[in-house]
This record gives C-alpha cells, sequence and structure tokens, in this order.
C-alpha cells in the first residue's frame, strides 16, 4: 500500500514539469579534470535554483527562457560567474579552478584560510576533506579517513582499531564502499590503518542517520568513498615516505583532457626492522630462530582509469586489491579484498543521469586452525564472494524535485575453497549463498525555499539459496524463504534562515549478512568470518537535529536520536568462537537493540585556528532470550561520554601545528564478580553479561607540519608527531591472572598499547 | 631529496621507545560482587565407594583465603534402582556410607541449604577404557617442536559418547572429546595441544566417560581456565544444577594411564 501512495507521488511529480529549457553538465577541476561532488549553483536572479553536483559530478536545472547569472562555489576552489542566455537546452562543463595558488598572497592581507575537515551535505551526511585530513596528528603519521571519522560524534572506537561502532552498532554493521564496491574487512596490519589509501581518494561520504534510499544493507552507517579519476591534464607523481610505510601515486591522461588513468600503492614494512632488532639469541637453535620470525606487512594497489566515448558517455573502471601477511610461530593470520567496478556514465537527457554498475566484491582470510582430526594446524581458506548489478538514474524533473531511482542485484557465495578432506566442520564444508535485491526511489522535494524534504523507500528481497538449512536450531527459519522489507525514509529540512537549520528524519534499514566475533575488540578479531543470516535483522531510526551558523566562521550542530533494533544474533554464553564448531548451534536468535543519544559538533572552520568540539552522550542496549534473563542489558560497544577535540593551527603557509585530543569512557566489559573452588582448581566467577565497564580513556597527540617554499612543480612536506604526548597508559585489556603454583591470588593486570609514540614522515608530489 | 639519516635515526627512537615502555600494570577497579554464591560438586564414580559431594561459597575476587565450606547443608544421594542415602559431613565433604554405582544408572542429587534446594541428576555411562597415551610431535610448517598428547581408545558403535581428560599438575587441566565426528573409530585426535611439556615430565592423565551435561560443563570450564583465551565469552560454565549453584555432579565411569615425555 506504501509503495503504490508512493509510486503515484512520483507519478505526479513527473507530470509536473513545465516548458523550461534545461541546462545540465559536469563540474571539474580545471587542472586536473578530477570530477567536483557538492559544488554549489546557485542563480543569482532566483532563490529557487540552489543545487549540488552529485557524485559523480553532474548537474541539471531548468527555468524559463530568459538570461541568467550562474555562480559556482566549491569550498577548495575559486568561485566562478557565468552568463547565460537561455532559450534551449544547454550543456555545460564547469571548469573550476583551485583556489590553493592564492593562499599565499590571500593569506598576507586577510586569513580567509578555509580549513574545513567535515562538512554537512543537504541529505545530513558528512563529507570529508580528503586534502585537510592530511594535517591533522595520527598514529605513526599514517593519514587515515576511517581515523578522522573517529573523532566525529556517534562514532567510537577502540584504539588501533579501524572497527567502529556507530550509534552503538556493532562494528559490522557500517557499509563501506569504495567506489561503489561493498569492502568486507576494511582492516590492515592489526587496524592501524584502513585498506583506504587517501593518495587515491576523492571524496568520502559518511551516512548516519539519513541514509537515502539508493543505500541498503547495513544497519548503522554508510561510508562511501570514492576514488580520484586521475589528472586528465598532466602526468604527475605524489609519495610518502614513513617509518612503517611508504606509497607512491602515479597519474596522468590517457588521451589529453578526455580520459586519465591513476595507480597507487602502498606496503609497510615494519617487520624487516623488528626482525632486525630481535636478532636470534646465541642459544636459541635454528628452530626457535626460525619460530620466532615475524612475518607482518600489508601491501595495497588501487587503480583506476576512465574513457570518454563521446560528449555524452564514460565508462570507469577501478580496481582495488590488498594482502595482509601476519605469522607469527604457528599463528597465521592473511587475508585480503579484491574488488572491482565497472561502471558506465551516461547522460540519458538534459534532465536524466545514468549511472550503470558491474561489482565484484571478495574478501578471504586465510588462518590456521586446530582441527581435531589432524595433529597439525592446517590452514583453511574462507571466502565471502559479491557480484552487484546495479542501475542508478539521477532525474531532475523540475526546480522543485529531484529523484533518484534505480535497482541494485546483488549475489553472495560463501564457501572455503580447498578445504582439506580432514575437516569435517559442516559451516566450512558446505558452500552458501544468496540474493539480495532492492529497488528504491527517492525524491528531492523543495517544498517552498525554506522546507526541503527528502521521502523515499527500498524494497528489499533476500532468499538463502541451499544448504542453509541444516541448523538444528528451532529458532532458525527455514531456508528458501524470501523477506521482503519495505524500508520507508524521509527527511525535513528546514531552513529558518540562512544560519539556523532543522533536520527531522525517520530511516529503516535492514541487513542480512554480518560477522562472527565477539566484538572484544581484540587483535584477534581481525579475522571477521561473514555469515548470511535467515531473517533480516531490522533498525528503525529517527533523528532530530539543529545546525546554527555564526558568520565569523563557527558552527553548531546537535542532533538527538533513538534508534530500535530487531532480529539481532548474538553467541551463546560460554562458547568458543571458532569456525570448526557448529557455528549455528552457537548464536542466539531474535535479539532486540535500541541507542539513544545525544551528538554534539561545534567547529570553527575559517582563521588560523580550525577544527571542532565532538561530544556524545549515549546508550546502546540489547535483549536477547538466553543471555542475562532475558533482560536489557548494555551493548558491549556502549559509552556513556564520548570527547574528542581536534585544533589546527596554520601559522604561515610553511608552518602547521595540529592536535587531537580524546577521552570516552570505557565500554561496556564482563569482568569477574568472585572466585571459587571446582575440582581443586580455583576459577572464576562470572556475572552478567557487559555488567561491569572498562576504565575510562584520554589521551592527547601533536602534530606540527613543514612545507617548504614550493615551486610550482615540486611540493613536499614534512610532517613531525606524538601520539599519547602525556604517556597515558590506556587501558587496551583487562585480564585476571592467578597468582604463580594455582595460589587464589588474583590480579587485575592492565596492558596498554601506545604511550609517547613519535612518527615522522616526508610527502612529496610533482 | 630525503635524509635518511633522519628517517633511521627516528625509526629507532621509536622501537626503543615501544620497547622500553613497559604494556602491563596492576590496576584497581570497581567490580560487581557476587561472593557467597552456592558452589557444588559432586561424583559418583564406576569405583567403589565413598562418593564425595563438597558444598563451599564463593569469595571476592581479591579475597585471599580458603574458600568457606558449607557444614549445615542436607544432601541426598538417589538413584533410579530405588537406592537413596543422606550423606554424612566428616573432614569437610559430604561422605556416603553404603551407596553403590552400576554402569547406566541415572543418580540424583539433592543438597538442601538454608531452606533453599538444590538438584541435579547424572547418568553413567558404560566404561570406555583408555588404552594408552602416545606422545605426538605436532609439526607445523614454521618447523616447531610442538607435543600433543593422543589418548588411544575405542568409541563403541553407538552414537553419543562424551570423554573427559583430566591432567594432573599444580592446575588440573581439561579436555573433552566426544564422537560426533569420529563414531566407532580409534581416536586419532591429539588432546592438551596448547600446553607445554619438558623431557622426562611424566603426565597423568584420567579418561572419563561422562553424560551430556557433564560434558559441556567441562568443556566450557577448560575455556574459562585458560585466562589467555580472549576468544571466550565470559560466563559460568552451564552448570547441570538447579537454583542457581555454581559446579557440576557427575556420574562417570574412569580409567588412567600414565606417560613419560622423551
Amino acid at each position: 500500500m506504501m509503495r503504490i501512495t508512493t509510486m503515484t507521488i512520483f507519478l505526479s511529480v513527473l507530470s509536473y514539469a513545465q516548458r523550461n529549457y534545461t541546462v545540465n553538465g559536469i563540474v571539474k577541476d580545471k587542472d586536473t579534470g578530477e570530477i567536483i561532488t557538492g559544488a554549489i549553483i546557485k542563480i543569482k536572479e532566483t532563490a529557487e535554483i540552489n543545487i549540488q553536483s552529485n557524485e559523480y559530478g553532474f548537474y541539471s536545472f531548468s527555468l524559463p527562457e530568459g538570461s541568467y547569472t550562474m555562480i559556482i562555489s566549491d569550498n577548495k576552489h575559486k568561485e566562478i560567474i557565468k552568463e547565460i542566455q537561455l532559450y534551449n537546452t544547454v550543456k555545460m562543463d564547469l571548469n573550476l579552478e583551485k583556489d590553493d595558488k592564492l593562499i599565499e598572497e590571500v593569506f598576507i592581507r586577510r586569513p580567509r584560510n578555509k580549513s574545513v575537515t567535515s562538512t554537512r551535505s543537504a541529505a545530513g551526511a558528512q563529507v570529508l576533506d580528503i586534502e585537510s585530513i592530511s594535517k591533522l596528528p595520527v598514529l605513526l603519521g599514517e593519514r587515515d579517513v576511517v581515523k578522522v571519522l573517529q573523532f566525529l560524534p556517534g562514532v567510537s572506537s577502540q584504539e588501533s582499531s579501524m572497527g567502529m561502532s556507530v550509534r552503538g552498532g556493532n562494528p559490522n554493521q557500517n557499509l563501506f564502499l569504495l567506489d561503489e564496491a561493498p569492502v568486507f574487512n576494511n582492516y590492515h596490519l592489526l587496524g592501524l590503518f584502513s585498506i583506504f589509501n587517501s593518495d587515491a581518494l576523492r571524496s568520502v561520504t559518511f551516512y548516519k542517520e539519513n541514509i537515502p534510499s539508493q543505500y541498503g544493507g547495513r544497519l548503522s552507517s554508510i561510508v562511501d568513498v570514492k576514488m580520484k579519476e586521475g589528472n586528465n591534464q598532466n602526468f604527475g607523481v605524489a609519495g610518502g615516505i614513513g617509518l612503517i610505510s611508504s606509497r607512491i601515486t602515479v597519474e596522468g591522461p590517457i588521451q589529453k583532457g578526455k580520459s586519465s588513468f591513476i595507480l597507487s600503492a602502498r606496503r609497510t614494512y615494519a617487520d624487516f626492522l623488528i626482525n632486525a632488532m630481535n636478532k636470534p639469541q646465541a642459544d636459541e637453535g635454528e628452530v626457535q630462530a626460525k619460530r620466532n620470525k615475524l612475518r607482518l606487512y600489508f601491501y595495497d594497489v588501487n587503480a583506476k582509469a576512465n574513457y570518454k566515448i563521446n560528449d555524452k558517455n564514460t565508462v570507469y573502471l577501478s580496481a582495488y586489491f590488498g594482502q595482509d601477511v601476519l605469522n607469527f610461530d604457528s599463528y597465521k593470520n592473511n587475508w585480503g579484498n579484491k574488488v572491482g567496478t565497472l561502471r558506465w556514465n551516461s547522460i540519458i537527457s538534459s534532465k536524466i543521469f545514468s549511472n550503470t554498475s558491474l561489482i565484484s566484491s571478495s574478501y578471504s582470510y586465510k588462518v590456521n586452525i586446530n582441527n581435531a582430526n589432524d595433529l597439525a594446524p592446517l590452514d583453511i581458506n574462507p571466502t565471502i564472494r559479491n557480484w552487484i548489478l546495479k542501475q542508478d538514474f539521477s532525474h531532475y524533473v523540475s526546480a522543485n524535485h529531484s529523484l533518484r531511482y534505480g535497482f541494485q542485484s546483488s549475489y553472495y557465495y560463501f564457501s572455503t575453497p580447498n578445504l582439506p578432506q580432514s575437516v569435517f566442520s559442516q559451516f566450512l564444508r558446505d558452500p552458501r549463498s544468496m540474493w539480495e535485491n532492492a529497488i528504491y526511489a527517492n525524491d528531492d522535494y523543495k517544498i517552498t525555499d525554506k522546507l526541503l524534504v527528502n521521502y523515499g523507500f527500498r524494497l528489499s528481497a533476500v532468499s538463502n539459496g541451499q544448504n542453509n538449512a541444516r541448523s538444528t536450531s528451532s529458532e532458525a527459519p527455514s531456508a528458501n524463504k524470501t523477506y521482503i522489507n519495505i524500508e520507508p525514509r524521509v527527511m525535513f529540512n528546514y531552513e529558518f534562515n540562512k544560519y539556523n537549520k532543522l533536520r527531522l528524519s525517520y530511516n529503516r534499514n535492514t541487513q542480512n549478512i554480518q560477522t562472527l566475533n565477539n566484538d572484544n575488540n581484540t587483535i584477534t578479531d581481525i579475522n571477521d568470518v561473514w555469515i548470511n543470516l535467515r531473517k533480516p535483522q531490522l533498525a528503525d531510526q529517527f533523528n532530530l537535529g539543529y545546525t546554527k551558523k555564526i558568520a565569523s566562521g563557527y558552527e553548531f550542530n546537535a542532533d538527538i536520536y533513538y534508534k530500535k533494533l530487531s532480529n539481532l544474533v548474538d553467541y551463546k554464553d560460554g562458547v568458543q568462537m571458532n569456525v570448526i564448531d557448529h557455528v549455528d548451534d552457537n548464536l542466539l536468535f531474535n535479539g532486540r537493540g535500541r541507542s539513544y543519544g545525544l551528538e554534539i559538533l561545534a567547529k570553527k572552520t575559517t582563521g588560523k585556528l580550525t577544527g571542532w568540539i565532538s561530544y556524545t552522550l549515549s546508550k546502546s542496549e540489547r535483549r536477547i532470550d538466553g543471555i542475562n534473563n532475558g533482560e536489557w542489558y548494555n551493548a558491549r560497544q556502549d559509552r556513556t561520554h564520548d570527547l574528542s577535540i581536534v585544533a589546527s593551527y596554520q601559522l604561515n603557509p610553511r608552518w602547521n601545528f595540529s592536535g587531537a585530543f580524546v577521552y570516552n569512557s570505557g565500554n561496556a566489559a564482563t569482568f569477574p564478580t568472585g572466585q571459587y573452588e571446582v575440582d581443586g582448581n580455583t576459577v572464576l566467577q562470572y556475572g552478567k553479561r557487559n555488567a561491569s565497564r572498562m576504565p575510562a580513556y584520554n589521551r592527547l597527540d601533536l602534530n606540527v607540519t613543514y612545507e617548504p617554499q614550493t615551486t610550482k612543480r615540486f611540493k613536499s612536506s614534512w610532517s613531525l608527531g606524538v601520539y599519547n604526548i602525556y604517556a597515558k597508559k590506556n587501558p587496551f585489556l583487562i585480564s585476571f591472572q592467578l597468582g604463580i603454583n594455582n595460589q587464589r591470588n588474583f590480579r587485575a593486570v592492565q596492558t596498554s598499547l601506545f604511550t609517547f609514540l613519535p612518527n615522522l614522515s616526508y610527502n612529496f608530489k610533482f | 631529496m630525503i635524509n635518511f639519516k633522519t628517517f633511521a635515526v627516528s625509526f629507532f627512537f621509536i622501537l626503543i621507545v615501544c620497547i622500553s615502555c613497559d604494556t602491563e600494570k596492576d590496576i584497581t577497579l570497581p567490580l560487581i560482587d557476587n561472593s557467597g554464591t552456592l558452589v557444588i560438586e559432586g561424583n559418583v564414580t564406576d569405583d567403589e565407594g565413598p562418593y564425595f559431594v563438597s558444598v563451599t561459597r564463593s569469595l571476592k575476587i581479591f579475597q585471599n583465603e580458603e574458600v568457606p565450606v558449607v557444614d549445615n547443608a542436607i544432601v541426598v544421594l538417589s538413584d533410579n534402582k530405588g537406592q537413596s542415602e543422606v550423606l554424612k559431613f566428616e573432614d569437610g565433604v559430604y561422605v556416603t556410607d553404603n551407596f553403590t554405582s552400576h554402569y547406566g544408572d541415572t543418580y540424583s542429587l539433592s543438597v538442601t541449604v538454608d531452606g533453599k534446594n538444590y538438584k541435579a541428576t547424572s547418568t553413567m555411562p558404560q566404561l570406555v577404557k583408555l588404552d594408552s597415551l602416545q606422545q605426538i610431535k605436532l609439526a607445523n610448517s614454521d618447523g616447531g617442536n610442538r607435543i600433543g598428547i593422543l589418548p588411544v581408545f575405542k568409541d563403541p558403535p553407538q552414537q553419543g559418547n562424551y570423554y573427559l581428560f583430566k591432567k594432573y599438575g599444580v592446575r588440573k587441566k581439561y579436555a573433552v572429546l566426544s564422537d560426533n565426528l569420529d563414531n566407532g573409530q580409534i581416536n586419532k585426535r591429539a588432546i592438551f595441544t596448547n600446553e607445554y611439556f619438558s623431557v622426562n615430565d611424566t603426565v597423568m592423565i584420567e579418561m572419563q566417560s561422562v553424560d551430556g551435561p557433564v560434558y559441556d560443563y567441562f568443556k566450557a570450564l577448560a575455556n574459562i581456565s585458560d585466562e589467555f583465551n580472549e576468544n571466550n565469552i565470559t560466563s559460568n560454565p552451564p552448570s547441570n544444577i538447579s537454583n542457581g549453584a555454581l559446579g557440576y555432579f557427575s556420574a562417570h565411569a574412569s580409567s588412567e594411564k600414565a606417560i613419560i615425555i622423551k
């Protein structure tokens, strides 16, 4: 019923169209040919037109015949003004010139130095600026978009972990898209790096409150990462040398001004140096020396090329390939993602922009297990493969309506290739498959100049293939059943005036796959095992947000949210997480969750000193039969307070100082509640799950960046920083250890990861 | 262009800082206190009696003293053949007088403390004998020299046999096996593969044929006892005793072997 009503509205929208003329085109950077997303286009004569270029740089608007003044602006580019005589459809690509060439001159006269790390899009998403990220202090000098996301309100993470909890959700409830392809594991190197190489990235958009209906499949958030297209004017090389990694990027035109490529690669080498430091002891013997040799590295490659067939059609091919290796003693854990997207952008008419994508993503990891039937640990290689066909239309119907509609068809295949015959685990032996299909539509409807509503739906259907019904658990729904969900989404954006805005949104999202890990956030967690669920998990979220801007460059945001989750799955009490086990029998189904909170983000966006303060007050709880007597309990990632302060001070064009301070309450944890004796052994007694709490966490990081006088051709920078400058020993892990010889003498031992860790890196570009 | 000297110096600076910083320390933190919970441990074996039931209470986590023994409990052991006996409290444990055990019988334990009653049942399986122990070298790809113990025994043809292995030492260690994967076969699975053994160690291992709930209890207990295993959900092992008591009640058949590590 809901769907029919929505369709009727869309149809009436289509018949609205008057006899107007359309202006459309692509917004690009003049020097590099890079697409510009989110450039603001306004018409001086009418306030009605105030639009942004979409993620492919396309814009389109319609006006009656006449002459107009078009103003095109963007954060990082100089504003341009174009006079247009409109008596016919106009196709006009807009080339914007970079602002930074002028910084030096401008700087002395007036400190207009805009440094915005994140901005909020009309849809309520956070858009990260890749360039300004480079000056923030980061662990080991490795700038990383995921680490910057972790400074934003509503996002909490464990130290050194790329896993993040958004608004009390589980880490596996975030969808990371790299050029539209889902990435199933975004970790590198024990979680110190994300797989996203900043040098190869154009934009990162983060959705956590209003997730537009073209996205789906996760309950908490969407991180939409777009790779650079490559410079289609000149060849360029950029790179960096850091203490534990180096990277290089090459880009250039294939056909000047028409098509381009970019190739970016990274490699870490921490293990060479660690091994060199740990020279085998004389008395250790050969075997021991071999055993203690650590292999710990990753490499990854991003590649992208585009080819402009004609004015209206462009094809893009993007690929990512990465591999992590971690071998120590008998422990082995290697993993990697392979991701590829073939995309075809087509301007069907002046008002309709089409994006067709064929996507392949696979994630496999190799880990050694102690199989019961084998004396030596065996290597197994669980793999998830995903193929997607996606068709998306942006339809600029009129000045008041712009539509997004399309479909997505997705096939998943979970298997363990080359499984040794001796492994009997049915979970590993039987491949599983799943179809996930969706159609969606949403409309940006400008009701008045002040009120914008984005409403739409996503209709998703999920069906599991064969071999999914072997569970003995009565809770598990039968296989081959198709679950259909309507996911309505609506957001109202009311602009009182230029400085005050109110947002109200409701979202439903579903999720059909999840990882099997215990969210313990310990190092062993990096090997996620993805499983398909028999019943989609649901999240309903309400959000109320308010933005206040102050002319002098201050911005204040406050959001309150309430999220309701259902059909959650969790591990039973007392079971060990092991793929060799009967995985299904170790799970509990039909769990519920709720999370709510207040998020505050105060920013200063202009001047020598820029930065933000982000504060979150929140609660996240779960309820599931079989845990804590079916009562509500804290989710592991429940954190009451979470504060980040990030500041950057541009002393002059050469020197930049930045700092970040983080304070947060500890996560919920299950600590022992007593001790007792059984069979002569002293054993820890446990109470309710997640009833205790880790100690609070805080640290301060500082960084200084020096950019020597640049020539037009060659740019370079030195970056020196210290992580956790006051050497606070923060809790990473707390374990309860028994005294020697089984003596009843417990100690609570806290393990910390990084205290006072300096870094130095050198970056260049020519 | 790049000052490699600076680079190298600072990298080693990092490593030195990292190595010298000590990353572990003892802390105090607020903990929930569930001490005083009743702990019941009862065993009926295929040996001749007496059989023992201990009733104790749990302590606070940092309390460094002997566990309190409950001496005023009414402990009753009975079976499905009509045998029933009230146990006597002697030397800190409750003891049977002339209770007898038989393979295949089901035993019930009832413990009443301060008006609250705790119950458990357990069935004694047929005896599966431990024939011998073998020392197995766990040759892994990295040339390690770990050792595991292979308990040699033949699983009976019917499905549903559970085995508990206890390794005696300062602290008892547990391992469990079931016949879900290799029913009716001679066992080929090594146990205690994560333990460190030294040459000339005498390793004493008791094998018990237990029922399903006892197997589940010790499987979980083995995980909890292993303090460095972070992959566990931390909770008490699933007890077969009612009313929230910790511990277990096990009727089992047992055999024992020893091996000297070479």
